[in-house]
């Protein structure tokens, strides 16, 4: 999995340490395009960039109303589901 | 034989601890995938009745992340139950947008609807001093050292606090298929 196979430059590890400050654009020049030059070859360290930029975009996404009687009527029918098996 | 009390059996008790205290990140998940009420409910009902089934075989680890999973493939089957609105699909519609030439730009980049409850949560949770930086930097647009300015403390620290603050949030979000949704899924 976290091969250097592709990474002349900057291994997997090496990579996930910028990785944030990279997704910020807060390294200087030469480690970004380290950092880029890894993840054109690497499926585990874009996936592990890509969940960075969605705890990025989700902290700025509006959040969506709970009805307080909707999470009630969810919470009893769940609780009726952990019972079924009591009865049972 | 007589029973005194009715004792809460193992399936019970796990579902209680893993399953009931998220039920608001479980109907926030839903209806950002179904954008309507009556839908979302449904999901989060189904997802119940399947995470009761599973819960035998889950090892306790990431609760949350299972639970997003589960509500995954009950969506996946409720949308293709419905059918042909695909388009209408936000899971779908996220999907293909996911393309990594928006990279450059996070505007650009739209919330997957299977994380952004979950990683809210998380946030909620985490003390104040990683709040506060995620705060500045992710919600408020500030540079690592405007940031520092901000609260008076070394560039070092706005750093360490919130890629720590990051990780928490990350670690929240499990190993397993909704970590890898923001790929497109498998
Ligand atoms: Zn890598």
């Amino acid at each position: 999995m976290f091969g250097k196979i592709f990474s002349r430059n900057y291994s997997c590890s090496d990579t996930l340490e910028h990785l944030q400050s990279y997704l910020d654009g807060e390294t200087d020049s030469k480690t970004a395009r380290k950092v880029a030059a890894h993840l054109a070859d690497c499926p585990n360290c874009t996936d592990e960039l890509s969940l960075y930029q969605q705890i990025k975009v989700s902290l700025r996404a509006p959040k969506v109303e709970v009805d307080p009687q909707v999470l009630q009527a969810l919470n009893d029918f769940g609780r009726r589901v952990a019972q079924s098996d009591a009865q049972s | 034989m007589v029973m005194l009390m009715p004792n809460k059996t193992e399936t019970q008790e796990a579902f209680e601890t893993h399953v009931l205290p998220h039920m608001e990140i479980l109907y926030r998940t839903a209806w950002s995938l179904t954008r309507s009420d009556s839908d979302a409910q449904d999901l989060v009902q189904d997802t119940l009745l399947r995470a009761y089934r599973a819960i035998d075989r889950f090892d306790g680890r990431y609760p949350k992340a299972w639970l997003l999973t589960i509500m995954r493939n009950a969506n996946i089957n409720r949308v293709r139950k419905k059918k042909p609105d695909l388009i209408d699909n936000p899971e779908i519609a996220f999907e293909r947008s996911t393309d990594f030439a928006d990279m450059e730009d996070p505007e650009a980049l739209v919330v997957d609807p299977m994380l952004s409850a979950a990683v809210e949560d998380s946030f909620s949770t985490l003390p104040d001093k990683y709040r506060e930086v995620i705060e500045l930097v992710d919600l408020n647009g500030l540079s690592y050292k405007e940031a520092a300015d901000a609260i008076q403390v070394p560039v070092g620290t706005i750093m360490s606090r919130l890629h720590r603050g990051r990780n928490k949030i990350r670690e929240q979000l499990g190993e397993g298929d909704v970590a890898a949704i923001g790929q497109g899924g498998h």
